[in-house]
């Protein structure tokens, strides 16, 4: 990707997820325990976001299990993720005024 | 097992087909197979079950028309139970009670599969248009004689007006269907862009399509028994020894002869009404020896002198024997003629017209043009002339 725009949460999700390789449902249950059973992701979401970071070579397959195929974050997924994390840090640092503000 | 066969609503609209299958199992009646047009359903306990469909598009991922073996399992994983695919579509169905998810929590990521579905459908409208077109300007001359191609049409509308409705109608029905098939899919991936979900069980609406669909389904069918009845009632009879229409008979013509065959014809007679008006097509031959003479009219008695006027111009321009302009006109009271290379002539006089091919020679210094267009006259006076 020539220039990274801002990440749904599915991808920054399923990008976090597979820091732990894993299968399409293993992920699932991992994201759901990720984001505190805040986040049900779908698996059409799943497997369409998958199917494009693949693509993309941000995730790379590493093996397969019967029917299962197990993935991993590849060094530029890494450092997609990483620029994400970033910039919702800042976007979280900017925010903070509406704490003070509260105050 | 006894099963039952029902016809599903079209691919393009999720919901609806979603809907119709849990309907189905409510009422007893189990998904087992989608066809083309048609569902299989087996008998089952009533309940309430969520079908949902995924659509696998050549390109979306990367397999086909097949569901990959992985997405399969990541989602029977989750609780759903895969049912049936044909095409693009596959179906998956949660039992009562099940926790599966939704196969989209982000509806912009359905809306890419919705653009697949969309591509392949994009320009299906197409495909008519362009059948629709051949047909108009290929009937029978090439391309570049779009005046003769479009007079065939203009005299087919007449001789079977049913017949041509049906045609039309039908490549109308198709090109709407498909214009409002690619409408329906953009409306439908600007919605879930725009981060609206799917709506799984839509309440009855369409109304305006419903209408138009039904319409033009309407006057297919009623335009498909007209073209029968009128197919039905097209006489095909052996000429009769004394005039029953408004054409002419050789024997009115001074041919003192039996009739006879030629090349493998034989006289005859066939009389077609159609919503617009009346249409003979006669053929006559008589010989005696060596000699023969023959006769071949089409005739046609209109519901207005403005339809016989469009008529004669469309003859005119799909004469056998020249073309348009290279003939010669002859004018008699009430009665205007073209005579082209001396063997065929078109006729227009009030409401009629008529295209004649004569053996005999129409050459207006020493051919027989005159008593043959007077008696035509008289005839078609008899017969309905206004």
């Amino acid at each position: 990707m020539a220039e990274q725009g801002p990440m749904t949460e599915a991808m920054y999700y399923i990008l976090l997820s597979l820091l732990r390789p894993g299968h399409g449902y293993g992920m699932m249950q991992r994201i759901k325990e990720l984001s505190h059973g805040r986040l049900i992701m779908g698996p059409g979401t799943l497997y369409g976001v998958l199917s494009r970071m693949n693509k993309e070579g941000w995730i790379v397959l590493t093996g397969e299990d019967g029917r299962r195929k197990n993935y991993a974050i590849t060094e530029t997924g890494k450092n997609a993720l990483l620029t994400e994390y970033r910039r919702l840090k800042c976007m979280m640092a900017d925010g903070k005024i509406l704490e003070e503000e509260s105050l | 097992m006894k099963y039952r066969y029902q016809f599903h609503p079209y691919d393009y609209v999720l919901g609806e087909n979603e809907k119709f299958y849990s309907d189905m199992e409510q009422k007893g009646w189990r998904l087992v197979n989608r066809g083309m047009s048609l569902s299989k359903f087996a008998p089952a306990e009533p309940g309430s079950a969520r079908y949902r469909i995924e659509i696998v598009a050549p390109g979306y991922m990367e397999a086909g028309c097949t569901l990959p073996e992985e997405q399969r399992a990541v989602y029977e994983d989750c609780g759903w139970e895969y049912v049936a695919g044909k095409g693009l579509l596959h179906i998956f169905r949660a039992p009562e009670g099940s926790d599966a998810p939704e196969f989209y929590t982000d509806p912009s990521e359905q809306a890419s599969a919705v653009a697949e579905l969309r591509k392949q459908y994009m320009w299906s409208w197409v495909t008519p248009l362009l059948l629709f077109l051949w047909n108009l300007f290929f009937v029978r001359f090439p391309l570049y004689h779009m005046r003769q191609n479009l007079s065939l049409w203009y005299r087919g509308l007449f001789e079977q007006t049913a017949a041509v409705g049906f045609y039309v109608l039908i490549f109308v029905w198709l090109l709407y269907m498909s214009l409002r098939r690619t409408w329906y899919l953009n409306r439908t991936c600007r919605r879930l862009k725009r981060g609206i979900p799917l709506d799984h069980s839509p309440q009855d609406r369409h109304l305006v399509h419903k209408i138009a669909s039904g319409t033009l389904l309407t006057l297919i069918g009623l335009c498909a028994v007209l073209t029968a009845s009128q197919l039905l009632s097209t006489k095909s009879v052996e000429l009769p020894l004394e005039a029953d229409g408004p054409y002419l008979l050789l024997s009115e013509l001074g041919w003192d002869m039996d009739r006879t065959e030629l090349l493998g014809k034989e006289s005859s007679l066939t009389r077609t009404s159609s919503l617009l008006g009346e249409y003979w097509d006669v053929m006559e031959i008589v010989g005696k020896n060596m000699s023969n003479a023959w006769i071949y009219q089409d005739i046609y008695r209109l519901r207005s002198p403005k339809m016989a006027q469009n008529m004669a111009s469309a003859l005119r321009n799909t004469t056998t024997f020249g073309n348009v302009d290279d003939c010669y006109q002859y004018e008699m009271d009430y009665l205007t003629a073209w005579v082209y290379n001396d063997i065929e002539i078109v006729v227009l006089s009030g409401n009629m017209a008529a295209k004649i091919i004569y053996s005999d020679s129409m050459w207006k210094e020493t051919g027989n043009i005159e008593p043959l267009l007077t008696a035509l006259y008289e005839r078609w006076t008899e017969y309905g002339l206004a």
